[in-house]
């Protein structure tokens, strides 16, 4: 049985570094994984492609050339199957109609979805438009993820998803912390008691390590890199419990004030 | 205060969008090619239509390439190959639902085309609850533009914003279901028009068209006056919205070539009414005359939009080119007869001539 799943959460919270990271550590279980990146800016799996840029979908489809699944399906770190949806140029055209226009080319033509164990959406910002919700909307994945961070903004965006996951009749798998914040202790519990709150699962409290950007930078997740390493550690434990994970839950919005006062600082 | 952007629109018909108002407009101002910056099929009749008046419309055929990456280039593209292939005078631009959706901006667009010919850009859309807003927005550029006087541009938004209260009222745009009708049979209406004017009575003749469908409107008057002058025995009084001198370029061109030809047939208009665009106030006009002047008629013929002219006494029958307009007429107005002219627009396409009409042949064939 495949597991799909998207993550969805506030641009620039580290979407894209726990998918290829949670792609990595599965893998590494031998599992069969693919991603797709859904920004235009095609950025979500260099960690995994040593640091390459592949082509997109969309940059085939523009110059009117038919896909084959071995022109936009490239094998990256433990052969995780690596897809980018791409897109136009900031301020032009529908990044949302790409996507829509993509996933539809990429399941017509490629079996690697239906042939995986874990596929991995990685969405770009908040729930925005039906282009960016079509993931969760066309029942390509069975349950999304939220990353957030213990910051009012990203958990405001977070708890604006899961109003769009609602209103879309989306599932959730759980929250995702990606630490942003000095004071590790209080952004753990802020974000675990969101979670209880949203009546979900938190699953894991991912620390912020420089290595983290390091390795990125030389085109590697942590993963890959440093195999002990604690941060690596914590997204084996993610990738267990997307891959255990059977129960979707729906989530319970909070208000602003009971948002506020969750992520006051002491 | 409440905001209008967003407003809901109660309206169950299908109509013709503000993208092809923008277009007819363009038309009026005498624009020789309009290029839509949408997918082909968007409002393909009317593009058609439009032709055959003497426009040449173009597409850029958007596709889902564009929808996702944008079509400023094709729309380019299309409009520097429109204006080598046609040699316009004026260029016209509409924008469609896919590329305002996208965030296409047009003025910018039309600016990076390589030519001297002036090119008037709306950014519209067919969501608009009122399609005048596709005329106002014309309007509004083509005044930016210079080619209309601030003057006209207010008297034009004046009508338009009655002209979408007279549909809000009895027309088209209505939040009701109002099934179409093809109204009374010809020759009933024609065998009740003929019996009206062998009597001695005073009938009065009221042309009430919009624009270019007074082409074949006005053959009714002209068929009412000719057989009145064979067989009537009472008087016939005209009341016509053919004022000249107002409007854009081809509405009062539509005036002088109508009222020519009526002056040549020797009808005489007893009372102008206003212009042909004008058809939402000049009803109003006509009724306060007819009140002043004639309010002994014995029976009416309300001609092209009948339901904004304001009178439901007496004996009424009107002629409209509106398939929904035949309930409210007959059951809000009480017009006693209500005839159709099907497809009324579709044959004043590209004539600049009166037109025989359905109803005016059939009553002239009545009475041979």
């Amino acid at each position: 049985m495949t597991v799909k799943i998207a993550l969805y959460g506030k641009g620039g919270i580290g979407k894209s570094t726990i998918a290829s990271n949670v792609a990595a550590a599965t893998a590494a279980e031998g599992h069969k994984v693919t991603i797709i990146g859904c920004d235009p800016k095609g950025d979500s799996t260099t960690s995994l492609m040593a640091g390459e840029r592949i082509p997109s979908v969309l940059s085939y489809l523009k110059e009117g050339i038919e896909i084959k699944e071995e022109d936009v399906v490239h094998k990256g770190y433990n052969n995780v199957n690596c897809i980018e949806v791409g897109g136009p140029e900031p301020g032009i055209g529908c990044a949302g109609r790409g996507i829509i226009v993509a996933l539809d080319q990429v399941t017509e033509k490629s079996s690697v979805v239906q042939e995986s164990d874990l596929v991995i959406f990685d969405v770009p910002g908040d729930i925005v438009c039906g282009g960016l919700a079509m993931p969760v909307r066309k029942d390509y994945v069975d349950m999304a993820y939220i990353v957030t961070s213990g910051e009012y903004l990203p958990m405001y965006a977070a708890n604006n998803i899961c109003r769009g996951l609602k209103v879309l009749d989306g599932e959730l798998g759980g929250v995702i912390c990606n630490s942003r914040i000095d004071q590790e202790e209080q952004e753990r519990k802020i974000v675990r008691d969101f979670a209880s709150q949203l009546e979900t699962k938190f699953i894991a409290y991912v620390p912020r390590r420089d290595k983290v950007q390091k390795y990125e930078r030389e085109g590697k997740t942590i993963v890959e890199a440093d195999p002990n390493h604690k941060v690596t550690q914590v997204y084996q434990e993610i990738s267990r419990q997307i891959m255990n994970k059977r129960e979707p839950d729906t989530p319970k919005p909070l208000t602003d004030e009971e948002l506020r006062k969750l992520t006051r600082l002491d | 205060m409440r905001s209008d952007v967003f407003e809901s629109k109660e309206i169950l018909h299908p109509r013709p969008s503000s993208i092809v108002a923008a277009m007819y407009t363009m038309r009026d101002l005498d624009v020789d090619l309009i290029v839509m910056h949408g997918p082909p099929g968007c409002s393909f009749k009317h593009g058609r239509l439009l032709e055959e008046d003497g426009v040449v419309v173009l597409t850029s055929a958007m596709g889902e390439d564009n929808f996702v990456f944008g079509g400023e280039e094709k729309l380019v593209e299309t409009v520097e190959r429109g204006i080598e292939k046609f040699d316009p005078d004026l260029v016209g631009v509409v924008g469609t639902c896919a590329s305002m959706i996208i965030g296409e901006e047009l003025r910018s667009t039309v600016s990076r085309v390589d030519s001297d010919v002036p090119i008037i850009s709306v950014d519209v859309h067919s969501g608009y609850r009122d399609n005048t807003e596709g005329v106002i927005m014309t309007l509004e550029e083509a005044s930016r533009m210079g080619l209309v006087g601030s003057d006209e541009l207010e008297r034009q938004k004046k009508m338009l914003e009655e002209a979408s209260e007279v549909e809000k009222r009895l027309g088209s745009a209505n939040d009701e279901y109002i099934p179409p009708s093809d109204g009374d049979l010809k020759i009933k209406v024609a065998k009740e028009l003929a019996s009206n004017l062998k009597e001695d009575g005073k009938g009065v003749v009221v042309l009430n068209a919009k624009k270019e469908t007074s082409y074949i409107f006005t053959d009714i008057m002209l068929a009412i006056n000719q057989v009145h002058r064979e067989v009537g025995d009472g008087e016939i009084v005209n009341i016509a919205n053919l004022e000249e001198g107002r409007g854009l370029p081809r509405v009062r061109q539509n005036a002088e070539n109508i009222n020519r030809e009526l002056k040549q047939q020797e009808i005489d208009i007893d009372f102008l009414s206003g212009s042909l665009d004008e058809y939402p106030v000049s009803g109003e006009r006509a009724r306060d005359w007819i009140m002043e002047n004639h309010p002994d008629y014995d029976y009416l013929v309300l001609l092209g939009v009948p339901h904004a002219i304001p009178i439901t006494e007496g004996r009424i029958i009107s002629v409209t080119n509106g398939p929904r307009g035949v309930r409210p007429m007959k059951q809000e107005l009480k017009h006693d007869y209500v005839a159709v002219e099907k497809d009324l627009h579709t044959r004043c396409m590209g004539i600049r001539e009166i037109k025989p009409s359905e109803t005016g042949e059939t009553l002239r064939e009545l009475v041979k």
